[in-house]
């Protein structure tokens, strides 16, 4: 868990930045984005940007596959804790 | 107990619309075993560790791992691999890594009382040198419980100091563990090997003794008494 938790430090930054600038656009579509479009994205440039780092997670016995979909589900439930907490 | 090994059987691996890098390669390490792997540039000694690793897949091969046969080497969680760039995130503290990467508190405490590692546990790893870096990601590695550590030119740009250091490391933990070392800096390697290997021409050929290198890999007279 402290791996998926690490990971998903790196990429929250990046995904809330993508997620509100494209909500500026689409106010309803925060939590959509947040789930799919601005996570596979920001996984996109972390692994782009940090080619290297998959190494870390390799030497940890953890797939590149393993890490993004472990991430995704912490993803998903933060968000669906977290995002409607806004609208109250 | 029955000796732990590794090894890549038939490997053949081409890069797209290139000649075959490796072809029918057979490469083994036992528990005990520092094996230098020596070669030219670019004749696959990095692609090898990366296909035994299982980052790189190969065209036609296996890697076996204590008798089992592996897609993914490092699933196993008997491998670990040192790749020739640093993988360390630069914005991190050398003491977040060691928490991050080591699981046992007696271990984090070991390392972060190593008398290289102690100046710098609060700096940054962009801060490090080459050497430091090498050495912190070398020492973190060999914390896992791992039985096999394939060494991407671990000697590459560190200073004589610092060099001797991860000779000593390597030789501490060779009982309970195996090396495969590739480096271009081969009197750091031979000099803790315990077999040789030279990748030429897309195959392993063994050497004997430091002197058959000179056929084949260094110049004449280099280990001239």
């Amino acid at each position: 868990m402290k791996v998926y938790w690490y990971y998903y430090k790196q990429i929250l930054p990046v995904n809330l930045a993508i997620t509100t600038a494209l909500s500026l656009v689409f106010i309803d579509l925060f939590y959509v984005v947040f789930i799919s479009f601005g996570f596979f994205l920001s996984v996109f440039l972390h692994s782009y940007f940090y080619k290297h780092a998959k190494y870390i997670y390799c030497n940890l016995g953890f797939s590149s596959g393993q890490i993004v979909l472990g991430t995704f589900f912490i993803n998903l439930v933060i968000g669906s804790v977290f995002i409607p907490l806004l609208w109250l | 107990m029955a000796v732990k090994e590794i090894f890549g059987d038939s490997i053949e691996f081409r890069y797209r619309n290139q000649y075959s890098l490796l072809s029918g390669v057979f490469i083994n390490c036992k528990q005990g075993e520092v094996v230098a792997l020596l070669g030219r540039n670019g004749c696959g000694k990095s692609t090898l560790l990366k296909i035994l690793f299982g980052i790189v897949h190969p065209k036609n091969g296996f890697v076996s791992i204590n008798n089992r046969r592996y897609k993914r080497g490092y699933m196993s969680k008997e491998l670990c691999y040192l790749p020739q760039h640093s993988f360390l995130p630069t914005y991190k503290t050398v003491s977040q890594m060691i928490y991050f990467m080591v699981d046992k508190k007696e271990d984090r405490e070991r390392i972060a009382a190593d008398t290289v590692l102690d100046k710098v546990l609060s700096s940054k790893i962009a801060d490090l040198s080459v050497g430091e870096k090498r050495y912190l990601e070398l020492t973190l590695l060999l914390a896992r419980q791992a039985t096999f550590y394939l060494l991407d030119e671990p000697f590459s740009g560190v200073s004589p100091y610092l060099k001797e250091k991860i000779q000593q490391v390597i030789q501490d933990n060779c009982g309970q563990k195996g090396f495969i070392i590739s480096d271009h800096h081969y009197n750091s390697v031979l000099d803790i090997s315990t077999r040789i290997l030279l990748l030429q021409n897309g195959g392993c050929r063994s050497i004997v003794n430091k002197k058959d290198l000179e056929y084949f890999y260094v110049p004449e007279g280099t280990f001239d008494d």
